[in-house]
Formats: structure tokens, sequence, C-alpha cells
């Protein structure tokens, strides 16, 4: 009697495992598609953001008098600044009057506060407290006052995630803001992302701004990624190996922007 | 009712991997608390609940961290049978908890793998890729798993142990 209990569990368990299994492969395989995984998300992202939401205003309280300190510095570098940036608004308007360029329209951002974050196996993503209820859709690009922080991967009614730059299945077209060359950006690890494609004759220096170039439809152009920390000269075939210190740092990241669309414009 | 327990381990699994994995992260890598809840409640609750746990966990974590659907549901219901199978309730008291936290630190890498060939596979940078998503995640899961097996004290382990098991059919 013992003895065919013990069989039909152990029989018993094995036909777990081959259904979850089943299963699993069943949705890797037939369930990706973006309507089913609509559904999916929108219930899922309600409950953990609902879950993460006190953690996230229980940091945010903690780190109040650091954040302040922190916000008294820049608000000071950015008077000067300010004053800087003032005199080319001037100029800028002056010398566009005189060739008679469209002025840019500023973009329509969404604000959001990060209430929770994911990182491992190589992925990385936000959840952001905003969702289809303030306008937010699939694809639309996320900001932070540094730069480019990734892209909205699937939204709920009040909340969305954000597919990080940190991802290793993240890239955007890039180039370098100086000598406007183009190539692709993309996550290695260890606190840096690598610019690919550009040729060895390429004008590339440390220390060049690495901005979004525009050219795929998902992000806009001039957003910074961060700055060339290191350029490996000795690797062989076409193209150098360009390494980029990002701008943002995730860890650190409580409000971010999420760009609708410029102002007057088309829906992004 | 010890369904109620797994269920509560399970919720602080994700809220401590959503909401403060990224506060214990070295250098972008950081423990995955959902392997370790997994692990935990197969010891409990046997191969055939730890497979159904990681299956139900998996597919939350899936549409929750951007990963394709089902990949996490394949890997930690794997997790589940497997810690199931090869530990049990005792590897939680303290003259084996190395062991139980030895073989989550295998059974990390497992999962870590067949995550990366999933999702992440053809990436730039293959082998570092399998270093900084693979085996880093899962040295620092081992040691958090260590941490956590050993802290907690071995009252609960035995409240939860003791409660009468729920039927699974």
């Amino acid at each position: 009697m013992k003895k065919d209990s013990k069989i039909s569990s152990f029989l018993r368990d094995w036909l777990i495992l081959f259904l979850a299994v089943l299963v699993s492969l069943g949705a890797l395989f037939f369930a990706n598609d973006a309507r089913t995984l609509g559904s999916i998300h929108t219930i899922s992202l309600e409950i953990i953001g609902r879950m993460t939401e006190p953690l996230a205003n229980l940091r945010a309280y903690l780190a109040l008098e650091t954040e302040n300190r922190r916000l008294h510095e820049i608000n000071a570098a950015l008077q000067l600044k300010n004053a800087q940036m003032a005199e080319a608004w001037y100029e800028n308007v002056r010398l566009r009057q005189l060739l008679g360029f469209k002025m840019t329209a500023p973009y329509d951002l969404i604000a959001a506060t990060v209430t929770g974050r994911q990182q491992q196996q190589g992925l990385s993503s936000l959840i952001l407290d905003v969702g289809a209820a303030q306008g937010v859709r699939v694809n639309m690009t996320v900001v932070s006052a540094d730069g480019l922080v990734g892209r909205v991967h699937s939204v709920s009614a009040s909340y969305c995630t954000v597919q990080a730059f940190e991802d290793r299945a993240f890239s955007c077209a890039a180039m370098v803001q100086r000598s406007r060359l183009e190539g692709m950006f993309k996550w290695e690890g260890y606190n840096r992302g690598i610019l690919t494609g550009i040729y060895l004759s390429g004008d590339v220096r440390r220390g060049d701004l690495i901005v979004t170039s525009g050219t795929n439809s998902i992000f806009v152009p001039g957003l910074k990624l961060g700055t060339v920390s290191f350029i490996d000269e000795a690797e062989s075939g076409m193209y150098r190996k360009i390494y980029v210190e990002p701008k943002v740092d995730l860890a650190l990241l409580r409000e971010v922007y999420i760009i609708r669309r410029p102002q007057g414009g088309a829906p992004q | 009712m010890n369904l109620l327990y797994y269920l509560v381990m399970m919720v602080v699994a994700l809220g401590l991997q959503h909401g403060v994995s990224d506060l214990v992260a070295i250098r972008g890598v950081s423990p995955d608390f959902i392997l370790i809840a997994v692990c935990a409640v197969s010891l409990f609750a046997g191969r055939g609940q730890g497979t159904l746990w990681g299956a139900g966990i998996g597919f939350i974590a899936d549409s929750l961290s951007g990963s394709l659907l089902g990949s996490h549901a394949l890997a930690l219901s794997l997790v589940g049978f497997i810690s199931g199978s090869v530990m049990s309730y005792r590897s939680l008291q303290s003259a084996y908890s190395l062991n139980a936290g030895a073989i989550v630190g295998v059974l990390a890498v497992l999962q870590n793998l067949l995550l990366y060939i999933i999702n992440i596979q053809g990436t730039a940078g293959a082998l570092q890729g399998m270093i900084q998503a693979v085996l880093l995640p899962a040295i620092y899961t081992l040691f958090w798993a260590l941490i956590i097996f050993a802290i907690v004290p071995q009252s609960i382990w035995e409240k939860i142990y003791k409660t009468e098991p729920t039927p699974l059919f």
C-alpha cells in the first residue's frame, strides 16, 4: 500500500514537471505576441506596481536629506548654466531667423516616479507609476535630466515597465555628437556600454559625448547616452571598439520623464 | 495551512526582487530572491509543489522583467523540481545549510544559463555576458541564500515544516 502511494507520488511529480515544461514552452513559442502579452502584463503590472509603491515611497523618504543637498548643488550649477544658455538661446533665435529655419518644437513630457527596479541575468527594467490613463504607450522614450533611460516595454492602466539601457537586449542608433559619426549603442555590462559600427579611421576621442542619432523610429535624436571612456585600438577588423560610460545612474534614479510627442506634433 | 506560508514567501520574494535587489546590487549584479524562495518552498512542499510554484512565480517574473513569456517559468519549474529532488527540510538545519546554499548556487547557474540562452544570446561580448549574466549573479545569489538560511530562526522553519501539508490534488 505504502509502496503504491510512493509510486503514484513519483509519477505525479514527473507529470507536474512535464506539464509545467509543456506550458512554459507553449508560452515561449505561441504566447509572445503583443496581444496575449498585453493582457498578462496589465494584470501582473497592476499587482506588483501596488506592492512596490509603498517601498518606493519609504526609500524616497529615507533619501530626502541626501537628495536635498544634491539638488542644492545642482541648482547652483544650473543657475550659472542657465545664464549662459539664455545668451546662447538669443543668439540661436537670431541666427535661425537669419537662416529661415523652423524652430524645433519642445517635447510634451509625462513625469513619472520609479517604483520598482529589476536587474538580473543581464535584463534591466524599471516600473513607473504612470500608465495608459496618463497617455503612456509602448515604445515611448523614457529620459531623465541626465539623458536616455530606456523605452516603455509594457503598459497597464496605472503603471508601465521600462526596458532600461542597461538591458543586454537593448540597443539604439547613436552617434558621436562632435564628429556626427553614427553607430549602434549596446550595453556590455560592468557599468559600460559599447558603440559599434565606427570605422577604424573614424574621428572619436576619449571624452566625446555619445547621443541618440534618431535614425531608428523609437528614440528622438540628441538624447545623451554617455561619454567615451576607452577606445580599443588593438581590436582587429574594420571597426573600433568604443566603450561608453553612461550618463544616467539607474540605481539613483527617482524621477523620469516619458516623451509623449513633440508639442503640436504627431503622437510618437 | 502551509499554502499561506508559501504564498507569503513568494510575495516577499517578488517585493524584494523589485524593490530592494537593486539596492544590494554590486556593479549591476543582483541576487535572485525569487529563486531562493522557490528552492525554500521545494524543501518544505516537495518537488511537485515546488515545480508548480516555480512555474507560477516564473510567469509573473516574465511579465514584469521584459523577458520572453515562459522563460522564467521554464527555468524556475526546473529549479523547483531539482531542488525538491536533491534537498529536504533537513538541508535547512544549521549543520546542512552550507549544502543548501551550494545547491542554490548550482541551480542559479542552471537557471541563469537557460535564461541567457533564451533571452539574450547573440548579443555583443558573449563570454563576458556569460560571466556577467550567469556566473556572477549565481555566486551572489548563493551568498544571499546562505545569509537568509542562516538568519531565519530555526523555529520559523520548524513552524512552516510542522504545519499540516496541503494536499496537491
